[in-house]
């Protein structure tokens, strides 16, 4: 067994401070990724580069910051991630700046529980607010990203797919598409998602609908019934137009069908018919 | 067998896909549960860890968060959850009573739940708990106490100068 494998998890404070001094134990804390402007305490890192951008570091000393930030008061901290920043890295950047600022805020969360359980101040809370906020903001950067590529695959922004259907009671809805306990490559036996008219059916729901649908047509023949004598009315008056009605003043009586009706259109109006006239004017009252 | 604890709005926070024989195993791409260490007051052995851990997680999920993201091998995992408790709010603004004699109107409500891990680490590691409060290096701060000190008793001595009977008056006020 490697000898470093029996030091590492160990964490009296004479071993820490003699791994800190020699260059077989990283920096515990990359404070440069973590905040725009980083702390001073870690100068002696410019020196070394490293072809991997963080080093693991094992063992619980994770949870505690750098031996040296012990008993300060006042610790400064620089700004959070902003939104605009992270949109600028990829996400493979994303993925590990995510964990990076997890374990800090694990961190945090330890020293926070410690001042409550000790009744002291805790030093430098506003790291937890900057932390937190810039976790938020690159989850954030994270959605707006998927959300996108669904919407181009897909063209849902959850990559789930749905179709409009109707209600057993001939209303619409939209259905999205749901979890089947075994996916569709591994079905022997396809139990597809069948349509709500097929799905539930019953006598008394036929007869129903054809009620529903006599209702339809009568109002829809009463309505034709009406416009066939208005016409009739003004065609009384005007021998020169034709007997069959104008097309151009059927439109004028067409309604738009929102909500799932068409909205009560009156075609008799007293206080206009009486002046209802073609290429004429009205004569003047004396 | 470990149960999410379910909530109907909020918990569980992750819902998985449903599992298959053959399927890819379980990932999350942005695991968003935060720990903290605690110290427990309670002398316990140097195997042993406490978290508070949020009330998603369960043993399996504990053991991969601590494996993969900080490489800590873990022997075994206990968790046990607090405030997993319902309670009545009553709310007497809402006019559903039929009766005079019918309860007022109330609606069940959760506590924020959450959890305590027990944890013993494998291959005889150790771990004591440090005073991230408390600097190594404060021999110089001692002296100074010490110097500190020497001065209150050096301020604490009666002066020869006027003013002593005053002093002496003060000090022996019979009220206090």
């Amino acid at each position: 067994m490697h000898p470093s494998n029996l030091l590492l998890p160990i964490l009296a404070r004479k071993c820490l401070r003699s791994l800190m001094n020699s260059n077989a134990i990283a920096n515990i804390r990359p404070t440069a990724c973590l905040l725009a402007a980083s702390n001073c305490s870690w100068n002696g890192r410019q020196e070394q580069r490293c072809f991997h951008t963080s080093r693991r570091v094992h063992g619980l000393e994770e949870f505690f910051d750098n031996p040296e930030n012990f008993g300060k008061l006042k610790i400064r901290s620089g700004m959070a991630w902003s939104v605009d920043l992270l949109r600028r890295k990829s996400t493979e950047d994303l993925h590990k700046l995510w964990f990076v600022l997890l374990k800090e805020r694990n961190m945090l969360n330890t020293l926070e529980q410690y001042c409550i359980d000790e009744d002291e101040p805790m030093p430098g809370p506003d790291r937890l607010e900057k932390v937190a906020e810039s976790m938020s903001n690159l989850r954030d950067v994270i959605e707006e990203r998927e959300e996108a590529k669904n919407m181009l695959v897909h063209g849902t922004p959850d990559g789930i797919g749905g179709e409009w259907r109707k209600n057993p009671l001939g209303a619409t809805y939209f259905y999205k598409y749901k979890e089947h306990l075994i996916p569709e490559h591994l079905q022997e036996i396809k139990r597809g998602d069948k349509p709500a008219d097929l799905a539930y059916f019953s006598p008394k729901l036929e007869e129903w609908h054809l009620r529903l649908e006599e209702k339809r047509l009568k109002k829809r023949g009463g309505f034709h019934f009406l416009l066939a004598t208005k016409y009739g009315q003004i065609r009384a008056r005007n021998r020169h137009l034709p007997k069959k009605m104008p097309e151009w003043w059927k439109r004028k009586f067409r309604t738009k069908w929102l909500y799932g009706i068409h909205p009560q259109m009156r075609i008799f109006m007293k206080h206009h018919d009486k002046d209802y006239r073609i290429n004429s004017r009205r004569p003047h009252k004396y | 067998m470990s149960r999410r604890i379910r909530i109907p709005g909020k918990l569980p926070s992750v819902k998985f896909p449903l599992h298959y024989e053959g399927a890819p195993q379980r990932r999350l791409f942005i695991p968003e549960w935060y720990i903290t260490l605690a110290k427990p007051k309670e002398k316990m052995p140097k195997n042993y860890v406490r978290f508070h851990v949020p009330a998603d997680m369960t043993k399996y999920d504990m053991k991969e968060y601590l494996d993969k993201i900080y490489n800590i091998k873990v022997l075994n995992v206990r968790l046990s959850p607090v405030n997993y408790v319902r309670y009545k709010e009553p709310l007497p603004w809402r006019i559903k009573k039929m009766s005079e004699d019918a309860p007022t109107p109330y609606q069940w409500k959760f506590i924020e739940p959450w959890k305590i891990a027990h944890i013993f680490l494998a291959d005889e590691q150790e771990f004591e708990f440090p005073n991230p409060l408390k600097n190594e290096d404060d021999e110089e701060n001692e002296m100074k106490l010490t110097d500190m000190m020497e001065a209150q008793m050096k301020a604490m001595k009666p002066k020869k100068n006027g003013g002593d009977n005053k002093s002496k008056m003060f000090l022996e006020n019979s009220w206090f």
